[in-house]
Formats: C-alpha cells, structure tokens, sequence
C-alpha cells in the first residue's frame, strides 16, 4: 500500500512538474521585421502592424521657409496657422502647404500700428471668422485678434474668487465656441479649463477632472490626517489631473487630454468619448503608450500633450516623451501609432502640437523647427474607409473593406471585431462567433453564442426531451431492478471509505467527527488527491474557462502563481492551524488538520470544475449564475474549514470562531514573513551575482 | 643512437615549424590582413616654403602638391591632367590669417581624434590644426609615390602617420594605428576622421554628396536644413558587441564603404579599402556662408562597453560604467582611395565605377523578371492544449501547399519563380546550428521537396540562419562558442520592445565567427549531398567583434572569416541583402532596400546599390506586402531594374499572433494571390516594353521626377509625388510611371 501511495505522490509529483515546465514559456523561433509600427492587442500586448501613415514631407527645413521656436499650429478655412513664437509672428499657409502670409499682431494707437511681441506664446485657435487667439503664455494674456492681425481683446488673469490668487495665470492653450465663449487652458491649474463669455467677463470654469477614488487615494487621505504641515508639504497634492490640451470639434464638444486619457465634454462636462463596456481583459481607458521603460534612470513613460480632432472625428493625441502619435476612433480603439523620437524623418525631437488637414497628419516640432506632414498609407485609409461605415452601423457595406484591411494587417483585432459583427447582424452566428474570437469582442460574441445557442436549442430540443425522458425511465428501472442484478450476479456491496466527496459535502458533522479518530492511509491520499485537482482545476479555469470569461492570456500564464494560490494556500492554513491549535491547548494533528483541511476545499474545487463546464455554453448576461455558483462552493468551503476547526481540534463552537480567525490572521503573518524571506533571499542573491559579476569581470580583465 | 639523434632533429624541426605557424597566425590583424606589413619606405624629408603648394610627385594622370611649413603645413591638393581639376585636402576660399585658420581650424585640419584619457575618464576631440599647435609639430618625408606625414599631438603624447600617395586612378590616403596606439599611456586615442574637408564646397556650390545608406541617399549642398543632425552611418551596420541597451529607431544597413562628391561638374567618389569594419560615413551640408558642404569617412579605433556590476539593474544601469578595450583595436589601419571620376559623373556613373572597382562583371540577366517567393513553412507557438500550456508547431505551409502555390503562380505568369522556404529545417525551428539539413517532418517529405525543386525549375532556395540559435546542440554549446562583449559578457541578438526601444529580452546568441564558418561549411556540404540550395539570410551580412580574452577576434577578422566561406559554398546560392564583400557570389540577391534610412539631412533616396549591381545578377526587392503603401514599392523596383518580392503563408495566418512572426500581418496568400500576379504581370510588361532591366543611367529631374534610362536606351518616368508632373520626356501622374515615347524628348 505504501508502495502505491508512493507511486501516486510521484505520479501527482511528475504531474505537476510537467505542468509547471509546460508553463514556462517556450523560445520561437524568430525574424526580424521590417516595419516597426505597432499597436497594442486587447492583452495590452504590443503587435507588429504596418504603417497607417507616411512621411509625406516636412515644412521649416529648407532654405524657402524657416520657423523660430514654432510651439502650436490650426487649421480653418483651408489654412494652415503656425504659432511662429520666436517671432513673434503667425505664418500662414495654404492647404497645399506654400506660404501665404505672415501676421504679426498689432495695436492701433493714434493711427499707427504698434507690434506685440509674444512671450514664450504656446496656443493658438482660429474661429470660424477667421479670427486668431493666442495664448501668450509668459505675458498671462490671451489675445483676441481680427484676420489681420489687429488685437481687439486681452482676456487677463480671471477675478473669480475661484481661481487661487497665488496661482500664476500662465494661459497655454485656448478655443473658441460658436457661441463665441473662450476656453483658456492654465498651467498648473486643476480645475479644468476658464471660460470667458463673449463679451469677454469671465464665467466660470468647466471640464475639470474628478479626483478618482481609488485605494491609493483612500489610503493617501487617511495617511494625511495624521501628517505635519510639513510633512504635508513633502507629500503630492489630492488635486484633479490636470488637462494638458484642449480642442474643440464642428459640434462644439470640447477635446480635453491629461497624461494619460482622452475626453470629450458635452456640454455638461461629462466625458463622452468612452470605450464600450464589456468584460475585457485590459483596461480600456487608458490611453497612450501602456509601456514604459527606465534607461539611465530615466523613466519614459505616456505624458499626452496635446490633442486634435479631424474632419471624420478621428482623434489625436501627442506624446511627446516617446514622439508617437495616437490615432483613436470616436469609440476610442486604437487605430495607428505614429512617430518617434530620432533625427530621420517623421521622427521628432521636441513635439509640440499635432493637427489634422484633411486626411494629413501633422505634427509640430519645437526644437527641429519645422512641421512634419504624414499622409494616410494605402491600408491606412481603407482603415479609416471600415471604421467610419463600421460606426455608422454599416456593417455589411464595412464587410468588404474590413476584409482587404486583413490582408494588410492580420493582427487588426478592430478588423475581425467589425466582420464578427457584420456576419453577427446578417444572422450568421458561428461565423460571428469566429471572428469575435479572433477580434477578443466578448461581448459580440456573446450575443452571437446567445442567438446560436437559441438556435441549437431549438434545433435540437426535442430529441434532448426525449434522451432524457429515456435516460431516467432507464435509471428508475436499474435502481428498481438493482438488488436483483446484485443478487444474481453476486455483486458485493465495496467497504465504503470515509474520505468521499458525497459523503463529505452532504454529511459533513459526521464526517468531521469520524475524521479525528480516522488513521487509514486512504484518506490520506485522498487528500492529496483533492489538492492536486484543486490546483489542476485552478490552472484549467486560468486556460480553458469559456472565452467569454477567460480574461487571462497563455503568454502571460504564471504556474507558479497558482502553485502558490492553492498548494501554497493549504499548506498555510495547515501550518497557522497547527500553531494556533498548539497556542489555544487545541487537539489538532497535523494529519487530522491537513485532511480537514482538505475536505473543505472540496466543494470549491467541484464549483471550478462546474463553472468550466457551464462556462462553456453561458452569455455575458448569465455570468451571474457562476459568480453564484462560486459563492455557495466558498461558503461551503469556509464552512467546512469551521466544522475542521472545531472537530479537529475539539473547540466549541465560539472557539472554533474565534480559531478561525486567529488562523486568518497567522496565515496573513506567514505570508508576511514568507513575502519578507523572499525579498531577502533575493537581496542575498543579487549580492551573490553581483560579487559573481565583478569576480567575472576582474577575471576577464 | 643514430635514431636518437634522428628523433632529436625531427623533434627539432617540428618545434621550429610549430612556432613559425603560431608567429604566421599572430600577425593576422584585426582586418584580417597580414600584420607582418612592408614599413613606409621614407625618401627624406620634405622642408619647402612656408604655405606654398609644391609638387610632391606627379604621375601620368595626377600631380600631388603639398605646403610643408607654416601654419596650412598639411594641406595638399590633387591635380588631374586630364581635366586639370584641382581637389584641395581643405577649402582654399577661407581666411588665412591666423585669426581666420583659428577660428576655422577643422577646416584647416586634415583630421579630427577623439582621445579618452584614462584618468579623468572624458572624451576630448583635437582637430590637426590646434592639436599640433597650430600645424607645427608636424613633419613631412617624401614617399615612393607621396609623402608620409607625422603629426604630433596632445603634448606629443598622440602620433598621427598619415600617408598620402598617389596613383593612376586618384589618391590614396592611409593610416597605421598601431603605432599609434603604442605610444599611449594614460590617453586612448578612441576615433579618427580622415580628411574632414577633402573635396568640400563653399556655401552656394551646386552639387550633392552620395552616402550608401540603404539603397542609397543624396545630401544636396547648401540644403538649408539648420536643424539637421550630420548624417554618421556605420559601416555594416552596429556591432553586435556594442548593442546597447536602448534601440535607437529603425535604419536601413549601409552595406557599401562608400561615398560620393558632386560639386558643380567635377565628381569624386571614394572607397574605404581597409578598415570599413570599423568605419563611419559621415555629411554635413553646408547652412552658411562660412561653412561647408563635406562628406568624410570617420574610423572608431578602440571600443567602449557599459559595466554593471549591479545584479539588480536599477533603474537600467544607471550605475554602469564605461570601460575601454585600448589593447584590441577595432582596426589596426585605415586606407581609403579618392577616384576623381570624369567631368559631369552624377551617381550612376559613380556606380558603374564601383562596379568595375570591385571587379563584378556583368552577365545577361534576362529581361522578364522572376518572381522571388518567400514561402514560411512552420513556427513553435505556445498555447493551451484543454489547459495545459504547450508549445506546438504550427505549419504555416507544409511542402505539399508550397507546391500549390508555385503551380498556381506560374501558370498565371512568365516570369521564373525564385522561392525562399524559410522556417522548415528541423534544428532551425527548435532553434539549434544548422548544421545539418533536416526538413522537418510534418511539413512534408525530402521527394516532395525534390519535386517541388523540379518544379521551379532548381531555384528553390532554403533557409539557413545564422541568427536564430538559441539552444545549445548540433555540435553549439553557448559557453564555448559565444562571441562576447568588452565586459566579458556573452553577446545576443537581442528582441527589443518596439514601443520603449528597450531590450525586452536576449534571444539568439551571436556565435564565433570560426564556429560559424565550420557550421556553414558543414550544413553546405549536408546540403549540396541532398542536392538542394541555400537562402542565406544574413551569412552576407553576419559581423561581430569578439572580445575573448584569450582569442580576440576583430569585426574585421571576423568578416574575412566568413568572406572566404561566402566565396567557398554560395556560388549557386541566394544571398540576402549582402555587403560589399559578397556583392560578387550568388546566384541572386534578394531584398536589396529600395530606400534609406531617412535622416532630416537627407534629400532623396537613390538605387545605387542596385546600380551598382545592375546587369550583374537579378536582385528582389523586400517583400512588397510588408508594406502599406504596395504600389510606392513597385515603382520602387520599376526605378532599381529590381524583381518584385512577396512573402506568403498558405495556412490561417492568424496563427502568427503571439508570435515572433506578427510581422507576417500580411502574408496570407489567399488574400494576396490576385494581387501578386496582377504586380507581376504588369513588372513583366514594364520590363517588356523597354525590352531591358539593366539600368544605364538614372536622374532626378528638377520636378523631383525619375528618369530611368535603360541598356536598351528606352526610357522610364517614375513619380513618386502627390502631384502630376510635367516633365520635357511627357507627363506623368502622381505616384506613378510613364515609359517614355522615342523622340518626345
């Protein structure tokens, strides 16, 4: 018998081995490609894509047109406005980028003109008359000036009592509604942008952002009250993120961008440009680079600068720590990333701002001096071509469009995520189901399961009624008819072990009170057995749950993660079970607790292996029913780990209440002081390879 | 006692041949050439006025001048008979006063240094001008065919020998660094720029300069781009042994040694002949009127590598530190020729020169162009098996699928087809040497593969990478047969993160040069036994530096290693893209760029790699559908005389996602088919109508308009503008081509 107990330690031993080298992620074999746009997959991944725009050609670097410290630029009525702020001058070009004028703005006094000069002046907007605002940033005024440059309004520092007196008025960017109230963005203040009514009062402010409350944030102001002034001082300010740019499009909803998000503000100030909601792996409201990296101790990580509206609402925001451009739809995917930081072209040094003509991209360099035009590719445009029939809802005519797309760029998820909602809406469901697959669009593919699981169910319910109708009769009869087979063929009742699931789950007192004096070698076993498919069924949930609810990628699959969230979790709770028995004179034994222990586990082991089966064939909407089935497996669980507590270590019930609790908090110690072990382990080691490391390297030298 | 004495002798002459063959094997330099070098032989010193051009020595086609003493003593002009054009070592239109020659001193130089001093651990760069005390510590002896010059600098404590000597076809100037670096303590003389301002232009001269970026590119004179960086491209690309940490972005190979001075009607075009593993071609386009338009070859001597000892990286090496290897030199010398080419020459004719240079000759290359295929047979994708994770292979296309394609495409055109199979040797997918050919199983079988040979009529080519071994095996074992860096470090072909441009993780290990010549040598011999052919992907272009302490091998050596095994086994084979010095192997040449790396200073991009290599063999472009603008590339190839490429994947190509392969996003051939034929046809036709695919000459018109002339002097417009053009040859519309009607001229 031990021999077999051995054999099947090994066995589960060899298992787990196979399963934890599996784990580890294989080499492929690899080529280098010759394109270096990407995108980011619904994992957050980055994916080689080719280029949905050129370098067209670049404005500033010849010997026809020069700029000085150019820091923002517009685009009306078919001109291109470039805030000249070295200059101190305006140049204009037309649409096909040739120089038409330069405006250096004027006040007329006594007849005469008098030029102003600009001071480190960063916005620039052109109304819809052809007026120009500029946001001259180091002399805190926004100027309002006619077509020709003449100035006919200063918007100064606002004297609303809301705008902190000690705070510098330092306006950097500005927009004009139709109504014609101005929007004037101030660094460094939080509390959105400050609107000036038409006449020029100021009215108030608008599209600040909410602080979000996040754990961090809750533990930061829990952390504040007990802080010094000083201490206060050292710590960063609970304050709103701040908007970095702002733009307005042909409906007047205002674009606003901050490090990291894009917004549009309807009139109320609420954001309306959201990704759709649905169960994704990734959060989808972050925008930008979700990469980052550290060199030289440098971290270069998304701060978005600036953002621009086109004519087909596609939106762009400019990064300028990493030079990329991003290229979102009105849904917010992802479309194209542009640039990068280097000295070819298309690449920049310091970008500044970044606009659209026509279906050209531009973006402004401070420190190359010179606007860099890129202009849709071939699959680029048939890009913009599918999303904007795909948005109008257009599916079908998206269809075709969405297939040449694919055979530029088969990693598009957006691509198959239009064809799975288009074969979705001409009925064809496994279809949809294929390409929302491929697309990572759970929630088109749940409505796709949903109307082909309707329609199996249809198909098929009558032969099911009758298998079933068939399959009990026949298991009445077999029980009715049990005994006498029995009788007849000499079958002999087995001995009934104590460790089975059955007998666990529906007689659990019993089972826990037959458990302490139980010493076979069966339940032993059996207890390994359920912590062995314990942890198989936890990696089978993280691999082959029902893509609807599988939110977890292979390449990013940790074996050891759940080593440690299930064979680490038993032994745990065991050993603080055992100190804490030990502590409370408890008659606990660590046979007696690790197969209660267990036993326990066993109804929420089964609800995995339920969920993984039914979450093969359940909706989006139905995932209630599992998340249910999950509670009832826990709470029996937790329960069972009580009904442990208290047999095994013959507490009453108050004190196997106040054992388990005890035993939560030893296991949160042991985890600590594991945690704590690990980091110091991993010093010693990092000390070790560095001692190894200068050993090698005066060796070699 | 006799056959002791006998014993004894043998013994004896054994030990002396022994130490001969190991003297013979440790005069090999870091450019692989022989170090046992003849030395200068000096004719006496050269003493003649102070800042006056004398004559040096002349022959048939040139006359060399030089000023020995004041402070221009350095400076030479070359004088052609022929054509009695004068090109000045520096600008002759400067300021010569002291003040001027002061303020201007690179232009009054003949070289730059970098010099790292050991103890304050900062780089300082000299120009010859101030580091010889204003063009005094230098002297100058007379030389069979020039002169040599030694140049003191740094207190005396740097010696520069620069050799200038002329010959039939131009001037040669060349360097020993050895010499140099001998006389070093506590400096390191780290980079050398020769002759910054040779053939420079003023301000305002008309004119280009001609650097081998990519395909090629042209920096125009006087271009007004203020803000433009100098272009600085290495030679073959970066060093393996220096990948840094952070990827700069994305740049074509500079495959060619070369560069080439347009001023007004006068052409100089000039080639590195030692030291172009180590070397930089550098243009700086003139933006006022005191500066000017140059273009020089700049060397890196001694090489420098980041340590840090910290295990942890922190921060990515914030704490690392720089360390020089002063004893292994990167090069041991420098020779580089100055060709004054006739009067008019623009670009082709600098790259009909080259050809010739280099000694490929021209053969009939036939005027339907092939069709080259790059056909992906299988990779390892990890996923999860009913939940368990596993690597599987996946095939992408199995022999038998490669067989339909090929059938399919050839009936559709005329053109033969050229098929690279790529990723279906068993050790390549597992990522072992290659050191035996094995197909793997599941894609088919050897007959199969035979008659998928037969039906492409022998021009199938597989694949055999040098940069893909990541496990040990095969006779590799990493420890052993690893290149390694300054720091003693192993070197690997690392994956970069596109987004950050930081290494994301080291893949492939980049192998001995020896080790690889022995691995090639035997997968060729496994090759030619099973009567197939190779598609070398990067064996023209492999090149490291291998920084073993016992064994230093320089990029130089290492290059010449694999040079003789280039000329040894890839006679009938595919070459990828190669460097000069396999220009002349191979069957074809696949994946010659079409473009440059585009630098700001830039201004167009020509195919002289391609003209170069024109008539030579028949070279492909890169696969026209890793693009998104296809047609760009297909006037691309119609421009360069080149064959079109596609790569293609038979089986669901959704397979390459999460994958090393996602590069591949349009490589479907169901998707691709109609589009491969519809390009090929029409490349056939173009070529057809102008009955040749030899390029003779190619201009850029004013309009920014290609006018390609062909050996059959017919004529193509190519424009890759927005706007229509019209041109004195006819009218040709945006973003495309236009075959030029005889006598519309």
């Amino acid at each position: 018998m031990r021999k077999k107990i051995a054999k099947l330690i090994v066995c589960i031993a060899i298992s787990a081995l196979i399963l934890l080298a599996t784990a580890i992620p294989a080499f492929a074999t690899g080529a280098t490609s010759a394109n270096d746009s990407y995108n980011y997959d619904s994992w957050g991944n980055v994916t080689d894509v080719p280029n949905g725009y050129d370098y067209l050609l670049s404005i500033g670097d010849s010997n026809d047109i020069t700029f000085n410290q150019p820091r923002d630029m517009y685009y009306r009525g078919e001109k291109l406005y470039i805030l000249n702020t070295g200059d101190s001058n305006i140049v204009v070009l037309d649409k096909d980028y040739k120089i038409v004028e330069k405006i250096v703005p004027f006040t007329v006094k006594d007849g005469k003109r008098e030029y102003t000069t600009f001071n480190e002046a960063s916005g620039i907007f052109i109304t819809e008359g052809g007026r120009i605002l500029v946001a001259d940033t180091g002399n805190a005024r926004v100027l309002v000036c006619e077509p020709n440059g003449e100035i006919i309004h200063t918007l100064l520092k606002p004297e609303s009592e809301n705008f902190p007196a000690d705070l510098m008025y330092k306006p950097v960017k500005t927009v004009m509604d139709d109504l014609g109230n101005v929007y004037v963005l101030s660094d460094g203040f939080y509390y959105g942008t400050i609107v000036y009514s038409a006449d020029g009062s100021d009215g108030g402010f608008f599209g600040a952002n909410k602080i979000e409350v996040t754990a961090e944030v809750i533990a930061s102001m829990f952390w504040r009250q007990f802080m010094t002034d000083k201490q206060l001082g050292y710590t960063e300010n609970l304050t709103p993120v701040a908007i970095t740019s702002i733009d307005i499009d042909d409906d007047n909803f205002i674009y606003t961008c901050t490090a990291d998000s894009v917004s549009r503000l309807n009139f109320v100030g609420t954001n309306i440009f959201e990704p759709e909601k649905g169960p994704d792996p990734i959060d989808k409201s972050i925008y930008g680079d979700r990469n980052s990296a550290w060199v030289g101790g440098i971290q270069y990580k998304t701060n978005l600068s600036d953002v621009a509206i086109s004519e087909d609402n596609f939106v762009f925001v400019l990064d300028p720590v990493m030079g990329r451009v991003f290229e979102y739809d009105k849904e917010s995917n992802l479309l194209n990333i542009i640039g990068s930081i280097g000295n070819q072209k298309g690449t920049f040094t310091v970008p500044v701002a970044v606009e659209t003509v026509g279906d050209d991209l531009l973006v402004l360099d401070q420190e190359k001096g010179k606007v860099t035009v890129f202009r849709t590719t071939d699959y680029g445009a048939l890009l913009h071509e599918a999303t904007i029939l795909y948005h109008e809802g257009l599916f079908a005519e998206a269809y075709d469009k969405w297939e040449v797309v694919l055979s530029y760029n088969s990693n598009l998820e957006l691509a198959y995520r239009g064809l799975g909602r288009a074969n979705l809406q001409d009925g064809n469901y496994e279809d949809a189901m294929y390409y929302c697959n491929l697309g990572q669009d759970r929630l088109g593919y749940s409505k796709a399961f949903r109307l082909y699981r309707s329609d199996v169910a249809r198909k098929y319910f009558a032969p099911a009624i009758i298998i079933a109708v068939i399959l009990i009769i026949a298991i009445f009869v077999l029980k009715k008819l049990w005994p006498k087979i029995k009788a007849k063929f000499n079958i002999k009742d087995r001995e009934k072990k104590l460790f089975r699931p059955g007998y666990i789950i529906f007689h659990p007192l019993d089972f826990y009170d037959r458990l302490y004096a139980d010493k076979s070698r069966h339940t032993i076993i059996a207890a390994v057995v359920v912590v062995a498919l314990f942890f198989i069924g936890e990696v089978m949930s993280n691999l082959a749950t029902g893509f609807i609810f599988n939110k977890n990628n292979m390449t990013t699959f940790n074996a050891f993660f759940l080593i440690a969230k299930t064979l680490g979790l038993v032994a745990i709770w065991t050993v603080s079970e055992l100190v804490v028995g030990s502590l409370r004179f408890g008659h606990g034994t660590l046979r007696r607790v690790f197969t209660g222990t267990c036993a326990a586990i066993i109804p929420y082991t089964i609800t995995l292996y339920v969920n993984l089966v039914i979450s093969q064939f359940l909706t989006h909407e139905e995932s209630a029913i599992m998340g249910i089935i999950s509670a009832i497996g826990l709470i029996y669980t937790i329960f069972l780990l009580y009904q442990s507590v208290r047999v095994c270590q013959r507490y009453d019930a108050g004190e196997a209440l106040v054992a388990m609790l005890l035993d939560v908090l030893v296991a949160l110690v042991i985890i600590l002081i594991l945690v704590i072990v690990y980091m110091l382990v991993r010093q010693i080691f990092m000390f070790g390879a560095t001692i190894v490391n200068e050993i090698a390297f005066r060796f070699n030298q | 006692m006799f056959k002791k004495i006998l014993a004894f002798v043998l013994i004896f002459c054994l030990c002396i041949a022994g130490t001969c063959v190991s003297v013979s094997g440790a005069a090999a330099t870091a450019d692989g050439t022989d170090k046992t070098k003849t030395e200068i032989k000096t004719l006496g010193k050269i003493e003649g006025a102070e800042n006056v051009f004398e004559l040096v020595t002349e022959n048939n086609n040139y006359a060399l001048y030089l000023i020995s003493k004041g402070s221009r003593a350095g400076e030479f002009y070359l004088e052609s008979k022929v054509t009695g054009t004068k090109w000045y070592s520096n600008p002759v239109d400067r300021d010569f006063s002291e003040e001027g020659l002061a303020q201007n001193a690179e232009a009054s130089s003949q070289f730059t240094i970098v010099v790292y001093s050991v103890s304050s651990k900062a780089r300082r760069s000299y120009n010859s001008y101030q580091g010889t005390n204003k063009n005094q510590d230098i002297t100058f002896a007379k030389t069979a065919n020039g002169y040599l010059a030694t140049y003191k600098l740094v207190g005396g404590n740097i010696t520069v020998k620069l050799h200038i000597e002329i010959n039939d076809k131009g001037l040669v100037a060349s360097s020993d660094f050895t010499s140099s670096s001998k006389n070093i303590e506590r400096n390191i003389l780290t980079d050398f720029s020769l002759l910054t301002s040779f053939g420079a232009s003023k301000h305002g001269t008309e004119g280009y300069m001609l650097v081998p970026d990519g395909s090629g590119a042209l920096v125009y004179n006087n271009n007004g781009k203020k803000k433009a960086k100098a272009i600085n491209l290495q030679v073959y690309g970066g060093d393996k042994a220096f990948s840094a940490y952070k990827k700069s972005t994305l740049t074509v190979n500079t495959s060619l040694p070369v560069l080439g001075i347009k001023n007004e009607d006068t052409s100089l075009f000039a080639i590195i002949e030692e030291g172009a593993s180590s070397a930089y071609v550098n243009a700086v386009s003139a933006t006022t009127a005191q500066s000017y338009n140059r273009a020089y070859f700049s060397f890196k001597l001694v090489g420098s590598d980041t340590v840090s000892l910290d295990a942890s990286g922190g921060n990515a090496q914030l704490t690392g530190s720089e360390i020089y290897a002063a004893e292994q030199l990167l090069i041991d010398s420098m020779k580089v020729a100055y060709l004054p080419l006739e009067k008019g020459s623009g670009y082709s004719e600098m790259a009909k020169f080259y050809r010739e240079y280099l000694g490929i000759e021209k053969q009939t290359v036939p005027t339907t162009p092939s069709l080259f295929l790059e056909i992906y047979g299988g990779i390892n994708k990890e996923e999860s098996f009913y939940g368990i994770p596993m690597t599987r292979f996946k095939k992408l296309t199995t022999v038998s699928q490669a067989k339909t394609v090929a059938t399919e495409l050839k009936d559709a055109v005329s053109g033969e087809l050229v098929i690279s199979y790529l990723d279906m040797d068993s050790a390549l997918i597992s990522g072992k040497a290659q050191k035996k050919f094995t197909l793997k199983g599941s894609l088919g079988s050897k007959k199969s593969l035979k008659e998928l040979q037969t039906l492409v009529n022998g021009n199938l080519y597989l694949e055999h990478n040098l940069l893909k071994i990541s496990k040990n095996g095969n006779g590799f074992l990493s420890f052993r047969d690893s290149a390694s860096r300054i720091s003693g470090s192993t070197i690997y072909d690392a994956i970069y993160d596109i987004c950050t441009g930081v290494k994301a993780k080291n893949r492939y290990f980049v192998v001995k040069p020896d080790t690889l010549a022995g691995i090639v040598k035997k997968y060729n011999t496994s090759m030619t036994k099973n009567g197939f052919n190779s598609a070398y992907v990067n064996l023209g272009t492999y090149s490291t530096s291998d920084f073993n302490k016992k064994n230093y091998v320089s990029r130089g050596e290492g290059i010449e290693t694999l040079k003789n095994v280039i000329d040894e086994v890839a006679k009938d084979d595919l070459l990828y893209a190669p460097n000069d010095y396999a220009l002349g192997v191979g069957k074809y040449l696949a994946d010659l760029p079409t473009n440059s790396s585009s630098y700001d200073l830039a201004d167009e991009d020509v195919p002289f790699y391609q003209l170069v290599m024109t008539g030579v063999k028949e070279y492909s472009t890169v696969s026209l559908n890793e693009h998104s603008n296809i047609y760009e590339k297909f006037l691309k190839a119609i421009e360069s005389g080149s064959s079109i490429k596609f790569s293609v994947v038979y089986n669901d190509v959704t397979m390459i996602k999460d994958t090393d392969y996602e590069f591949l996003f349009g490589a479907s051939y169901s998707a691709r088919k109609e589009q491969i034929i519809e390009y090929q046809n029409k490349l056939e036709d173009v070529y057809s109508a102008l009955g040749s695919r030899v390029v003779k000459d190619h201009v850029i018109l004013e309009n920014g308009v290609r006018l390609v002339t062909f050996d059959t002097d017919k004529q193509i417009l190519v424009n890759f503008g927005e706007l229509d053009a019209n041109t004195p040859y006819g009218t040709v519309k945006a973003n495309d081509y236009l075959l030029v009607e005889r006598g519309e001229e």
